[in-house]
């Protein structure tokens, strides 16, 4: 259905008018390349297949009904993330409250190398920190991230799945660029944690020496 | 010459490519020189990998990839296949 719309037809669809055809078509298909960035992005946001795809949805309503406070040349694949995030704040944070491990205030120094190193592994032929990216599968990797808070967990996705910039990720998450990187660190922290206690809970490691 | 702590501590902004290309370059002297925040590095770059590896492989399920695309006003299905 590619073709050209007059002002007046852009703005009974709901369009602003002030953005030229040709420049919404560009915009339009550089942002329908994020989709898959997207999707799995909201997808461990609001941990549901079919609010990822409504939340997905609404992201790429919003961004093309505002598409003319888009600034030419800035980073739209940054500026589509953070249209997502605050229509996750608005629509979803509410009703998708879950427990999270809050209550984790001691663990600023947790590396789960260290801890490894420390522990013993069964069957002891094997490098205990080998056994974490060995043995732990996906679905840990999905339970210690859904295990993390929001904020936490957004900033993780951010910046190890997409590989968005502190600078970029400030941008989309409205935080300063040092409350990204401590949360960030905090974040891999619970991560890690939640990882060793998998890797202790099924036998791969003993968790036996974690406070000595 | 960096110590172990003060390279422990610039271990994510290395991993994350933050830090500016001197810096970069000291980390990796000390790396050279130290083969247990060698190993530590390699270890904690493992895990972030692992993690990418397994939420990277999700797609946008194609009925999605159809809706959004319907919302469109001028992009079509052949300007967005790859």
């Amino acid at each position: 259905m590619a073709g050209c719309l007059t002002d007046t037809e852009a703005v009974a669809n709901g369009l602003s008018p002030d953005v030229a055809p040709d420049v919404r078509a560009e915009l339009e298909a550089e942002a329908l390349g994020y989709i898959d960035s997207l999707y799995r992005t909201a997808l461990r946001m609001t941990r549901n297949p079919a609010d990822a795809e409504d939340l997905v949805q609404e992201a790429y309503l919003r961004a093309f009904r505002s598409l003319h406070q888009f600034k030419p040349g800035t980073n739209l694949r940054a500026w589509i993330f953070r249209i997502m995030t605050n229509a996750y704040i608005n629509e979803y944070r509410k009703r998708s409250r879950r427990p999270t491990n809050s209550s984790l205030d001691d663990l600023e120094e947790f590396y789960l190398y260290d801890h490894l190193i420390d522990s013993g592994v069964q069957p002891t032929s094997e490098r205990p920190e080998d056994v974490v990216l060995d043995r732990l599968t996906a679905q840990d990797v999905i339970d210690a991230l859904d295990g993390l808070s929001d904020d936490f967990r957004e900033v993780v996705i951010l910046a190890d799945v997409e590989g968005f910039s502190y600078r970029e990720i400030a941008e989309i998450m409205d935080i300063p660029v040092g409350t990204v990187m401590s949360r960030l660190y905090r974040a891999r922290r619970r991560l890690q944690k939640s990882l060793f206690d998998f890797a202790v809970d099924a036998g791969y490691i003993s968790g036996a020496v974690e406070d000595a | 010459m960096l110590n172990c702590t003060k390279t422990i501590e610039r271990l994510y902004p290395f991993i994350d490519r933050e830090l500016s290309e001197q810096e970069l370059e000291e980390i990796r002297e000390h790396l050279e020189m130290c083969p247990p925040c060698a190993k530590h590095f390699a270890f904690e770059s493992g895990v972030l990998r692992f993690i990418n590896d397994v939420c990277r492989s999700v797609e946008a399920p194609a009925a999605l990839r159809a809706k959004v695309l319907s919302t469109c006003t001028y992009a079509s299905e052949t300007r967005t296949t790859k």
